[in-house]
């Protein structure tokens, strides 16, 4: 089901998953641009932490950085679509990553999305807004 | 494609100016004249592999980075900490070595990013350098791309 508008904002939470800690509050402020409230977006750091807020919070949409310490985006894409109560998360990729081959896989892995470092805050902002289903705030 | 991919001057300073201006609205030009800005005391380095590997390598003065952390998270540069301006130069660092290695490989890119760190003094003889006048602040780029794999 689609998150529907309210008055306190989109009905979704969203996670944001980037080793750069100056870079997921750059990320957040666009996701709370795109009007999801800021007490419905997380942060990790890298997978291992991203599963950990998976396992408390119920997320909508991953924003995923692919090149991580720890474990990457790709080794978390892969542990996701591996556990039947996540498989069905929402992931677009929001990362440097250019290799043909990896972005391939990381299709097979269902993650349809990928948003190139550098972009512009609009095209992140309208990005959410059709994963989720909603019109662009 | 290639193996022996090049990146002139102008396309790496295209590629720096564009990443700065989409991350954080900062605007910076090719400097002529390098030795009136400030000089660089902050560095970044991110490593790729692939066709060839290389390395990109971020020189900059201490209030470009301090500025750029600002821009990046909206704030005033004053409020911005140290960590905070490192950050934001290894997360260029990370963006602008993405640019590159889509430039060198094209749409059938088979190059793969490391991952940045900060305080590695820059090594000499890079393949392609610019540098960039950030409103008065020194952005150095260095880019090592044509060793063997």
């Amino acid at each position: 089901m689609s998150p529907t508008p309210s008055s306190n904002g989109l009905n979704c939470h969203v996670l944001v998953v980037d080793d750069s800690p100056i870079l997921r509050t750059a990320i957040k402020k666009v996701v709370k641009l795109a009007g999801v409230p800021e007490d419905r977006i997380f942060e990790a750091g890298n997978g291992v932490e991203a599963l950990d807020v998976l396992e408390t919070v119920w997320i909508d949409l991953v924003l995923l950085d692919l090149n991580m310490p720890v474990m990457d985006g790709e080794q978390f894409a892969r542990e996701l679509r591996n556990r039947p109560d996540l498989k069905d998360v929402a992931v677009v990729v929001v990362s440097t990553e250019a290799n043909r081959e990896r972005l391939e896989r990381m299709k097979g892995l269902g993650v349809e999305h990928t948003l190139r470092k550098p972009f512009e805050p609009e095209a992140l902002c309208r990005l959410i807004s059709e994963v989720l289903g909603v019109k662009p705030a | 494609m290639s193996t022996d991919p090049t990146l002139d001057p102008n396309t790496l300073a295209r590629l720096v100016v564009d990443a700065l201006e989409r991350t954080a609205f900062v605007l910076a030009d090719p400097c002529n004249e390098p030795e009136q800005l400030p000089p660089a005391d902050t560095f970044a380095q991110i490593d790729f592999s692939g066709p060839t590997q290389g390395s990109v390598e971020l020189l900059a003065s201490r209030a470009f980075a301090k500025n750029l952390a600002a821009s990046i998270l909206g704030t005033d540069a004053s409020l911005v900490t140290d960590l905070q301006s490192e950050e934001a130069l290894r997360e260029l660092a990370n963006i602008v070595g993405g640019s590159v290695i889509t430039a060198l490989g094209g749409s059938d890119c088979r190059f793969s990013l490391g991952l940045p760190r900060l305080g590695r003094a820059p090594a000499t003889g890079a393949d392609t350098t610019c540098v960039l006048d950030a409103e008065g602040e020194r952005l150095e780029v260095h880019c090592h791309h044509a060793r063997a794999a």
